[in-house]
């Protein structure tokens, strides 16, 4: 008999979980150690989705003057960056933005980035959550070990 | 009532399964060897299977003159000593130092057996890519590495020797233009021959391996 009332009780609770504005998090972010001379280098960044389809709109950071996204392709055995302006992130899903592969690309550093130290990174998405997160700097070899290759 | 039901349909359950029980099982058994035997195949989706450095050169690659990162002549044929070269440009911000950084694991795991086997960084990158720059990059990395630049065209005599391929890729990006290129890495050895080409998806021990057999 309890277990009718149960039921709908916990049905009720399923319902008020699904209220619960849609949230994305933001996990793993690192960034590359620059390569002197070069101004540039390579954030990474996984991207959980807990919410309806949204995407990757923009980043930025203090250290650098911009933020770009870029996709990396192999086709066949070269490799082909493209600047995008939204990564889409499935619904219920996530996005990974590691070496070897996608990532945010850091263009007019304003100071050397050394490994062990670390920066904030401000990711913004469609659906208006804009959030920063601290990213640690890795060195090149450790970075390579974490990558695809 | 309901109580003798739920009883009964245990029951039928418990024969159903008592007579399944070793089908069952048998059928895991042989999924597993499957699973088990698929294995080594799952490894190397893309690697070259063989690593065994053939007798005979390949019939492309060969010698060629660059400018190195301080600036002086650098003929291939007049090295008399073996290179892991590859092409890239500095202001690549993750295939090359991914590469750069694949070549370092290759070095260490070498240790001595590497003898004077040095990384050639060809840049296909002549406008942004001086000497200078190179040198000053190179010099980040734990990898025993020669720059080489030169003119645009004389780059591009390379890149169409070695088979590779590079496009300048102008999209807008504030980092100027980009270039999507191929990530070979070749294997020369002291006679300037190409011995061997290595693709991204060989892995640092599947190059260190090859690159001993030279030394043999």
């Amino acid at each position: 008999m309890y277990l009718f009332l149960l039921i709908p009780l916990v049905l009720l609770g399923m319902g008020c979980r699904e209220q619960i504005p849609a949230s994305l998090t933001i996990k793993n972010a690192r960034v590359r150690q620059n390569i002197p001379p070069q101004r540039i280098t390579a954030a990474y960044v996984s991207i959980h989705n807990r919410g309806p389809a949204n995407a990757l709109i923009s980043a930025s950071t203090p250290v650098a003057e911009i933020a770009e996204i870029h996709v990396m392709t192999t086709d066949g055995n070269m490799m082909r960056m493209k600047k995008i302006d939204r990564l889409p992130i499935p619904a219920n899903g996530s996005a990974t933005l590691q070496p070897g592969g996608n990532h945010l690309m850091l263009i007019g550093l304003k100071r050397d980035l050394a490994p062990g130290d670390s920066l904030d990174l401000t990711v913004a998405f469609a659906n208006g959550q804009i959030q920063t997160v601290r990213a640690r700097i890795v060195s090149n070899p450790q970075m390579n070990a974490d990558g695809r290759r | 009532m309901q109580k003798i039901k739920v009883l009964l349909l245990t029951h039928k359950a418990r024969r159903w399964w008592g007579g399944r029980r070793c089908t069952l099982y048998l059928a895991l058994c042989t999924l597993h060897l499957f699973l088990f035997a698929c294995q080594p195949l799952e490894r190397t989706p893309q690697g070259d299977p063989d690593l065994t450095l053939s007798a005979e050169p390949h019939s492309f690659g060969g010698d060629f003159t660059l400018v190195d990162h301080d600036g002086n002549a650098f003929r291939l044929a007049d090295q008399q000593r073996p290179f892991l070269l590859f092409f890239g440009y500095a202001s690549c911000p993750d295939a090359c130092p991914q590469t750069l950084a694949r070549l370092a694991r290759v070095y260490a795991l070498l240790g001595e057996d590497a003898r004077d086997l040095t990384a050639l960084f060809v840049s296909v990158d002549s406008k942004r890519d001086s000497p200078e720059v190179l040198k000053t990059y190179l010099s980040h990395f734990d990898v025993p590495a020669i720059g080489l630049t030169g003119s645009q065209d004389r780059i591009d005599a390379v890149v169409k020797r070695y088979a590779a391929h590079y496009e300048i890729n102008d999209q807008n990006s504030a980092a100027g233009y980009l270039i999507d290129h191929s990530l070979y890495i070749y294997l020369i050895d002291h006679k300037g021959d190409l011995r061997f080409f290595f693709r991204p998806s060989h892995t640092a021990e599947e190059i260190a391996t090859v690159a001993r057999q030279l030394f043999r």
